[in-house]
């Protein structure tokens, strides 16, 4: 796993329109199947006009839909691998989204409604309100099929517990307050219930879920905690979770951080013993303007901490802004390597890839942006005689 | 003699329905003037909710602006958004403003997004602004932050405050989470006296003081010591007996939590308020939120505004008593 400077993927990528109507049971118009044509195209997918057909049909069985889903498995599958990505996935494009596709397929949630996260996106947010429990795996099917269509080594991603549990409402573990109980009794009273409901889920949901990866044939299990900041005061209990899923377990395990202030995760992280590399957005805080020295690189002074964690987990630095439509210039994405090659004393423990999924950008923007990564690695590589 | 009303302040959640059109607008599926008339049916039935509660003063809910900052940004002609930061220990995110330039707010910008049919929406009773203190702390800024607490206050709260009132704001609501998270230094305290005063002065309105996201209980002191009408907490990180006392200002109590969906008991809410009364006999008491109750989903913010209603009647009918 610790090959220098290798271009992985990272997360989820937008769903083309085409299969949100099959999804939701509208029919594809006609500008679909051209972006579906155009794409299988640009991308090389073998026998995409099976695809298009299904797509002129006037209405879709419940198979149908769930093959044009596998459609968009290997379109995003392609869509990482011709942007000359080393190790890939399919953007989640099987997935509802990365909390309420897990929430789906767990016992003892509840749907509350939409909360919003930032700008006009929002999420489905849940309550525990029972025993938590793993239903279904719910990323079998996608791997099974991804396992037998991938060209390059596959990454599975999958929510971590610290997230799914904080990401939710908690009706199980903890009552509406009574303020009138001192506020030190009550903070006890909150982490201890937090701790139990981040724990459930990580032994009663996540870890069956990667055991069932696992028996698939999985090798590389990224333990995604975007949510893993929320709480300073509970990056241990993060790490806690993150261990309890994957403890004894036989594969690759790592995380990914994103859109914190990267100082909280000190110390806490280095209790995550069995995590190889940590993938964590950078490019979000960083400037634009080209060049290696600290002063031209802000985004990523950070990373000195990740360098000094306990057993030389690898870095994935995140190099490209998941939040705007600037297409980072392969030079920047060069420089950005460079430079944290220089603060890791080498390239061996870096590999590269955007600071978070691309869904919210369109796919060629997404497109355009993953080619400029691979362009810098490959910049960065000739800088280094790589 | 307490006198007691309630509010909500800040943003409040989108239902689902403006969420869809939102999404399918974003995507280039729906006009953005679909994504309008529903934030207009959305206003009126949060109104509608606010009034059936019998909430003092009826807030806007804000549901135009995508963060705190945003119209003051666009109404700040040298001024840009910045990278997403966690709002504080939530799962909602903003864009820091990045504060350059001298120019302060431009009045008309801010009255234009808060009119009909503008990108913020109507201003409401309640005025909610970032309070200087966590402005300064949150903006990317090159100068000195300690200065810029009273610069934020002079060149864009204070005539953003002017705005709200002149649109129908009946009190204007500092939020400062920043403090009671992060805490505040000595020195900082004059400054941000100094910018509540710039703000208040002459207002003709009441200007409260909100310091939540965590314990108020060490800085009550000094907060009380501001030129401020009220000073807020957040009674989910701050121990109630922190607030005893004799308040010769008013007290704003954040008894709802904004962050859970367990639905408070009206009862003990207002049995929690008339407790206050004695130990605290505050002339102006305020029932409200801990924090925000955007984060929370539609339904469940109409359910806890309908408890804070309940409360402050309860309260009243015993008062009457």
């Amino acid at each position: 796993m610790l090959t220098p400077l290798l271009a992985c993927e990272l997360g989820s990528l937008a769903k083309p329109a085409w299969r949100v109507k099959a999804a939701a049971g509208r029919p594809a118009e006609e500008a679909d199947i051209a972006e579906a044509r155009a794409w299988g195209q640009r991308l090389g997918v073998d026998g995409y006009q099976d695809l298009l057909v299904l797509l002129r049909k006037p209405s879709l069985s419940s198979a149908q839909r769930q093959h044009i889903r596998d459609w968009s498995s290997r379109y995003g599958l392609r869509f990482f691998e011709t942007a000359g990505l080393d190790v890939v996935y399919d953007g989640e494009q099987q997935r509802s989204e990365m909390y309420s596709w897990a929430i789906e397929h767990a016992a003892g949630f509840d749907t509350r409604g939409s909360v919003r996260s930032f700008d006009d996106k929002y999420y489905t947010k849940s309550a525990v309100t029972g025993p938590v429990a793993l239903r279904a795996p719910y990323h079998d099917a996608e791997f099974r099929l991804l396992r037998t269509a991938a060209r390059r080594p596959v990454k599975v991603p999958v929510t971590g517990p610290y997230t799914l549990a904080v990401w939710s409402f908690d009706e199980r573990y903890t009552r509406a307050a009574d303020y009138t109980v001192p506020v030190t009794e009550r903070r006890r009273q909150r982490a201890a219930a937090r701790r139990q409901f981040v724990l459930d889920v990580a032994r009663n949901l996540v870890r069956p879920n990667i055991d069932a990866l696992l028996r698939l044939g999985a090798r590389w299990i990224q333990i995604d905690e975007p949510g893993g900041s929320t709480e300073p005061d509970e990056i241990v209990l993060m790490a806690e979770a993150y261990n309890a899923c994957v403890d004894g377990l036989d594969a690759t395990f790592s995380t990914h951080l994103c859109f914190s202030d990267y100082r909280l995760f000190f110390p806490g992280i280095a209790a995550m013993t069995g995590c190889a590399q940590f993938a964590v957005g950078f490019a979000n805080d960083d400037r634009r303007e080209l060049g290696t020295s600290d002063s031209a690189r802000p985004g990523y002074h950070i990373i000195r901490a990740f360098r000094d964690l306990p057993g030389n987990p690898a870095l994935g630095l995140g190099v490209l802004d998941v939040h705007t439509d600037f297409i980072e210039p392969p030079e920047l994405v060069r420089d950005r390597i460079l430079y944290a090659v220089r603060v890791f004393g080498g390239p061996e423990r870096l590999q590269i890839m955007p600071d978070c999924g691309l869904r919210t950008r369109s796919w060629p923007i997404a497109y355009r942006k993953l080619g400029s990564m691979t362009a810098g690695v490959r910049l960065a590589r000739a800088a280094l005689g790589l | 003699m307490t006198t007691v009303t309630c509010y909500l302040h800040g943003g409040y959640p989108h239902s689902e329905e403006l969420v869809a059109l939102a999404r399918d607008a974003a995507r280039g599926r729906r006009p953005a003037s679909d994504v309008f008339r529903q934030r207009r049916v959305d206003q009126a039935e949060m109104e509608a909710v606010q009034r059936e509660a019998g909430l003092t003063y009826v807030s806007s809910g804000m549901l135009g602006w995508q963060d705190g900052f945003r119209p003051l940004i666009a109404a700040c002609p040298e001024w840009e958004t910045g990278p997403l930061r966690r709002w504080f220990a939530t799962n909602t995110f903003a864009r820091i403003p990045v504060v350059r330039g001298t120019s302060g707010l431009d009045r008309g910008l801010l009255a234009a997004a808060l009119e009909a049919d503008g990108t913020a929406g109507p201003a409401g009773e309640v005025g909610t602004l970032p309070g200087p203190y966590t402005f300064s702390r949150i903006a990317d800024t090159s100068g000195d932050r300690d200065t810029l607490i009273g610069s934020l206050a002079a060149g864009v709260l204070r005539p953003a405050a002017e705005v709200l009132t002149a649109h129908g704001a009946r009190v204007i609501h500092l939020q400062e989470p920043w403090l009671a998270a992060h805490g505040i230094g000595d020195s900082c305290w004059a400054h941000l006296a100094g910018a509540v005063d710039q703000v208040r002065d002459g207002l003709g309105v009441p200007v409260v003081v909100h310091a939540y996201f965590g314990d108020a209980g060490p800085w009550l002191g000094r907060l009380q010591a501001l030129p401020a009408d009220a000073v807020g907490v957040d009674l989910t990180e701050t121990d109630l007996t922190a607030l005893s006392g004799r308040w010769t200002t008013g007290l704003l109590v954040g008894c709802v939590d904004g962050r859970s969906s367990l639905a408070e008991d009206p009862a003990a809410l207002a049995a929690l308020a008339r407790r206050i009364i004695t130990m605290a006999d505050p002339p102006w008491l305020i029932l409200s939120s801990g924090c925000e109750l955007d984060l929370l989903p539609r339904a469940v913010a109409d359910r806890k505004t309908r408890v804070l209603g309940q409360a402050a009647r309860l309260l009243a009918l015993e008062t009457a008593c």
